[in-house]
């Protein structure tokens, strides 16, 4: 039998989408008006949200709170928390395995 | 202590690029790597997916990453430490699906309290505190052209004690 503490299994662009959609729906009014700048992981297990004012703060918060948590992380007020230049091969058009793009 | 400078070297793509290990629970799973320093890149360490396995890095989820065209793509995070030589940092690390190489970015050289200076062929990743004493010798707010090669590392670097003090 499963243990209660077993979390979910989700791929990682389910963990991305879940996770930004509880933050856009619970979190991102408060945190844009109060909270501008830091950093925010959000528990997609939860649904709770922990803050802090480096992507380390925040995630290490929310392990303390849920050690098998995982997290979709936000930097508030930014659509995205890092970003990249041409250099990055991200930016290329080969297929990613993980995310389907 | 950790030396005021550190090197590294022009890769064959003209590319700044410097040696470092990376691990992510314990020291043992440390694996060697050559890394590209890219300024473009505001985070700590983007390392492909395969060659993390065997480092043992925390994951802790997903973030949205900013590609260079303005589009937003969701990125595996974890967590793990760079040494280059003989200091460690530790920071979040951006699991990359695509097979490419590593990439150090800005959040690295600020964590590492480093400013990187490129030359014809060779790299240098200069302690900060040890030029800020130049920094102020030289003008105001925007470094011009000529004040640059004044605050490299060969010039004022061995002219400044651990404290960024000037000793001349």
């Amino acid at each position: 039998m499963a243990s209660s503490r077993q979390p979910p299994f989700m791929s990682p662009a389910t963990i991305a989408a879940t996770g930004q959609k509880i933050y856009d729906e619970r979190f991102r009014a408060d945190m844009e008006a109060h909270q501008r700048g830091r950093f925010v992981a959000v528990n997609v297990r939860t649904e709770e949200a922990s803050v802090g004012d480096t992507p380390e703060q925040a995630l290490e918060e929310g392990r303390l709170k849920d050690p098998v948590g995982l997290f979709h992380l936000v930097r508030v007020g930014h659509p995205s928390v890092y970003s990249g230049g041409a250099m990055t091969s991200h930016a290329g058009p080969s297929q990613d395995w993980i995310f389907g793009r | 202590m950790p030396g005021p400078v550190k090197i590294g070297y022009l890769g064959a793509n003209g590319h700044p690029h410097i040696k470092i290990k990376v691990w992510g629970l314990a020291d043992q799973f440390a694996q060697e790597f050559e890394a590209m320093i890219d300024t473009g890149f505001t985070g700590f360490l983007s390392i492909p997916l395969t060659a993390a396995f065997p480092l043992a890095l925390t994951l802790f989820g997903t973030m949205n990453y900013e590609l260079a065209d303005g589009s937003i793509q969701p990125k595996l995070l974890g967590f793990g430490t760079i040494t280059l030589e003989d200091e460690s940092v530790s920071g979040t690390i951006l699991l990359e699906s695509k097979g490419t190489g590593l990439l150090v970015g800005m959040e690295f050289l600020a964590k590492l309290n480093r400013a990187l200076f490129v030359g014809k062929n060779t790299v240098w990743l200069v302690d900060e505190t040890a030029i800020a004493g130049a920094g102020q010798t030289t003008t105001p707010t925007t470094p011009s052209a000529e004040s640059a090669p004044a605050v490299g590392p060969t010039a004022e670097g061995a002219k400044s004690n651990d404290k960024g003090e000037e000793t001349e």
